[in-house]
């Protein structure tokens, strides 16, 4: 599964897929980098209270991961058994959001 | 540069109300107003984050201003998601003291149980960075307390039943408070065992959906309970941007503004009201407050320093847990029981409190203000 991150080669700094520009040097011209889709669970939540449009997977894991290229994203985890520090790799992109699972 | 004070305060009971949002809004102000002996408005400055959404009106600043007989005073909504009430004042206090205005009003209000539960939900998550992969992997505001305060645990040693002692002190101060939402005494066992919301946060660890109003009349001079400072900061409004997730870096930087704009440090302060949105909100507030070392808040919990009797009450009229969260009235409300506790009659009164501080946070990190106050001629 392919997950990318923009990267500015100006200010060498790795920036999240979605952002517009880089916020250090006002360039538009950032280069897409490839990432492995591997990390480290850094913390975590199950949340039961979850918005419409996401209410038939309640109740679903959110994760906070560390990624081996040193970004830190916002995830969903598709498991059962989670702890802090557990590694973990990319399965899918549902829409714009990642999933992770087991490695 | 010339004082400015708080001299009228007025407030709706909270929680779930038959009450338009103009009505309750009208109740708040002519109470202020009428405190304040109906002095001349300048100007009035209403904090609300969703009324467009949730109660299908805007233009609260005018209507507000039609309703109450002041002419044409210049009036405008402010919004900052639930610390659109400290913004709102820090407006009115701002340009009192720049001397444009000598008397103006701030108000804040919210209608929210008018709402299905859904419609509340996204109205809510519009105050999140939507436009970004992390609005779209289901991460709630509450998601974001939960994560951070798993890590927290694990970083500090904290447990469950810290956040638990959070609720349980606010809910016994919101006994005591008549307009308070919730006012049932409630047990330790039945908050560690209330239905999970976000793990580890459980229902009584979040603040609940509340329609009320505050206001306050604010006028250039020492005629009421005087505001010492303002301090206002931003941060990302995005938790995988955080570079210290167990840190919230605008509470820390308005509190050190208003702290150095007053030249007043955490040790002066005697009362708080800070934005405790989620138990564990509270915990990571008192130390980026600098009122106890970061990673010890819990530990300060624990040993009962956050309340009466300990080493500074926190949270008096009950917090946005017990007393109830009607967004956009929040900021205001927390600084009414400043008010109240500087002037001596507040519900939970703190013996001999000389300055207080109210800290209303927006989003979960994205706007904090503080706000600092002196008892009248202390």
């Amino acid at each position: 599964m392919q997950m990318t991150a923009k990267y500015c080669s100006n200010c060498d700094h790795i920036l999240h897929a979605d952002k517009y520009h880089c916020p250090i040097c006002y360039t538009d011209e950032l280069e897409l980098m490839e990432l492995s889709g591997y990390g480290e669970v850094y913390s975590y939540t199950k949340i039961h209270a979850a918005p419409k449009s996401l209410a038939h997977l309640a109740p679903y894991f959110i994760i906070l991961v560390d990624l081996a290229e040193g970004l830190r994203v916002t995830a969903r985890y598709q498991g059962e058994d989670l702890e802090i520090g557990k590694r973990v790799q990319l399965k899918e992109v549902d829409g714009r959001a990642y999933v992770f699972g087991d490695v | 540069m010339s004082s400015v004070s708080v001299i009228g305060r007025g407030i709706t009971s909270f929680g779930k109300k038959e009450a338009s949002i103009k009505s309750m809004l009208i109740q708040a102000c002519k109470a202020a107003l009428l405190e304040a002996g109906r002095p001349r408005i300048d100007a009035v400055f209403v904090g609300n984050f969703g009324s467009g959404t949730l109660a299908n009106q805007e233009i609260l600043g005018s209507m507000l201003t039609n309703e109450l007989g002041l002419g044409n005073a210049p009036s405008m909504k402010v919004e900052g998601a639930c610390a659109s009430g400290g913004l709102a004042f820090r407006q009115g206090y701002q340009l009192v003291k720049a001397g444009e205005y000598d008397t103006v009003l701030v108000a804040g209000a919210e209608k929210m149980t008018g709402s299905d539960t859904a419609t509340i939900t996204n109205a809510i998550n519009l105050a999140m960075d939507n436009d970004s992969s992390e609005g779209a992997s289901g991460l709630t505001f509450p998601g974001f307390f939960g994560v951070l305060a798993n890590r927290y645990m694990h970083e500090y040693g904290a447990e469950k039943k810290h956040l638990a002692m959070v609720a349980l002190k606010n809910r016994t101060y919101a006994m005591n408070n008549p307009i308070a939402q919730f006012r049932k005494e409630i047990s330790m066992e039945e908050i560690m065992h209330a239905r999970p919301v976000t793990e580890p946060l459980g229902l009584f660890d979040c603040s609940p959906i509340t329609d009320g109003a505050a206001a306050v009349v604010i006028q250039k001079g020492e005629g009421g309970v005087e505001v010492l400072a303002s301090g206002q900061a931003s941060g990302t409004p995005l938790m995988q941007e955080a570079k210290d997730l167990l840190h919230i870096p605008a509470t820390y930087e308005s509190g050190k503004r208003a702290y150095e704009a007053a030249g007043l440090g955490p040790t002066d302060i005697d009362v708080v009201e800070l934005h405790d949105c989620f138990s564990m909100t509270e915990i990571i507030a008192i130390e980026e407050l600098g009122l106890f070392e970061k990673g010890k808040g819990w530990e300060a919990v624990e040993a009962g320093k956050t309340k009466h009797g300990g080493m500074v009450p926190v949270n008096t009229s009950g917090g946005l847990l017990s007393k109830g969260h009607p967004i956009g009235a929040t900021g205001i409300a927390q600084i009414i029981q400043i008010v109240d506790q500087l002037r001596g009659n507040a519900v939970n009164q703190v013996d001999n409190a000389r300055i207080g501080l109210a800290q209303n946070l927006g989003g979960t990190g994205a706007y904090s203000i503080v706000h600092l106050f002196r008892k009248r001629g202390a």
